[in-house]
């Protein structure tokens, strides 16, 4: 078997086993926003895993198209949750305009091939920034106590991580010519994964359910 | 993997490592820094709170040797001058007698409220109502204390506040108002506690008053100290009346 259909089977099984955390302790955060993380969860196994991996392939569906629906989906998701959990005025307004400016990008880039590479890497930038006003939100709370009961601060840190990698990632691979469908691209994307769905179940773990309120 | 694209794996993965280390790093110092300074700040409010308290209890403690300086003078003393007047002027034993027995009664009063125990386990309504009997038995002032509702008791330190608060204004009552009736309420409802003080002295004007400014100041940054509110309402010669209204699920654990 080839390097890249193992790694992607590790990305898959990183995906399942994330929503199965989300799924066990969902009674801890069932009160919070970030229940909608379980449906996620499971929507990324479903469309990355399954239709990605396994049904788009036998059917012939261009893994493309699979690939940039989930994208969008995925950044407009993040956008809509960082939109409910933030708190300040600015903030929200800020993240109201961002969610809107990027599926404007995400309509016009269907019909428009460069602008879809370039889908991925405007969305991080977008989700770097709400993320930042978050935890900035939650380093001046009382809940910087007991931050590692907090889940939204794991979905933070998560997103933080696997975002600010992407960009090195995404660049010098463009720089080397190395970029998709390329064993190193893949590797450095799967640590990336592991970081990230690590920092979920760890989450999911640790989170009490008092500290899930919004 | 040829030798150039080790190359640029051993590039990018290192990039890669950097930044997110990088940033974990700069997480973990920036909320453990605001932690502490958390921590900090929770440490000094704590303090001040006990410092009021200790203040609180002080002043306590200050008014009662007022009052029983004020009480030895003016009752006591003047009992036993009573019974030397008695005495001199030759009258039947048993006038001198029953003036004597007058005076070692109001002396083992006044010993029982000054007992230490006493004033360290202040309990609310037990306090009020001594209070109250002493201001009646000296014929200060007509008082009455009214319990409504079931009587529960609260946290000792909230109880100390409430108490020297209403001490504070019992003492404006006496000194300033010239009233001749004060009323305390307690209505234990179930989830505040209402708390009157009403007088029918000489009042004030809210809007004017300078002198007993400090005093609402006080009484009010008190009622705050435990998360309780106090309003304090007066017209000209109808009197003042004191409010303190505290929910029960504002107390500490």
């Amino acid at each position: 078997m080839h390097i890249t259909v193992i790694i992607s089977y590790a990305i898959s099984s990183l995906e399942l086993i994330a929503a199965f955390f989300a799924l066990i302790h969902y009674k801890k955060y069932a009160q919070s926003t970030e229940r909608y993380f379980l449906h996620f969860l499971w929507f990324t196994f479903f469309m990355d895993s399954i239709i990605g991996s396994f049904i788009g392939p036998y059917l012939k569906i261009n893994n493309t198209w699979v690939y940039f629906i989930y994208t969008g989906l995925s950044f407009t998701f993040y956008c809509w949750w960082y939109y409910k959990v933030l708190i300040k005025t600015i903030h929200k307004k800020i993240s109201a305009y961002l969610l809107i400016i990027y599926i404007l990008i995400f309509i016009i880039s269907v019909n428009n091939n460069p602008l879809q590479k370039y889908l991925f890497i405007i969305g991080a930038f977008f989700v770097l920034i709400l993320t930042g006003f978050h935890l900035h939100q939650l380093s001046n709370s009382d809940y910087t106590l007991k931050i590692k009961h907090k889940l939204s601060f794991w979905i933070s840190t998560a997103l933080v991580l696997f975002n600010v990698g992407m960009f090195p990632l995404v660049l010098l691979s463009d720089y080397f010519d190395v970029r998709m469908n390329n064993t190193i691209f893949n590797i450095v994307l799967f640590f990336l994964n592991l970081i990230l769905y690590t920092c979920f179940i760890i989450g999911f773990i640790w989170t009490k359910k008092k500290y899930n309120h919004f | 993997m040829d030798e150039k694209e080790i190359q640029s794996f051993l590039i990018i993965f290192s990039a890669v490592i950097f930044v997110i280390a990088f940033t974990m790093i700069s997480l973990f110092v920036l909320f453990r820094k605001k932690k502490n300074d958390l921590l900090l700040e929770k440490r000094i409010a704590e303090q001040k709170f006990e410092q009021e308290i200790a203040k609180a209890q002080i002043e306590i403690r200050e008014e009662t040797f007022r009052n029983i300086s004020w009480e030895l003078h003016d009752n006591i003393g003047q009992l036993l001058t009573l019974a030397k007047i008695q005495l001199v002027n030759n009258l039947s034993q048993d006038e001198v007698k029953e003036t004597i027995s007058k005076s070692i009664k109001e002396l083992r009063t006044l010993s029982k409220l000054i007992n230490p125990e006493a004033l360290k386990n202040i309990e609310l309504t037990q306090a009020i109502q001594d209070e109250i009997d002493r201001f009646n038995r000296l014929n200060f002032i007509e008082a009455k204390l009214v319990i409504e509702g079931d009587t529960r008791s609260l946290n000792h330190k909230t109880e100390i506040v409430f108490f020297r608060m209403l001490q504070e204004f019992f003492s404006n009552t006496i000194k300033h108002a010239k009233a001749s009736h004060l009323c305390v309420t307690l209505n234990y409802t179930p989830k505040i506690l209402i708390v009157t003080a009403k007088d029918n002295g000489l009042g004030f004007n809210l809007n004017e008053a300078q002198d007993s400014g400090i005093g609402l100041i006080n009484i009010k940054s008190r009622a705050k100290l435990v998360k309780a509110e106090a309003e304090i309402t007066s017209k000209p010669n109808e009197g003042t009346q004191l409010t303190i209204t505290y929910p029960y699920q504002n107390e500490n654990p």
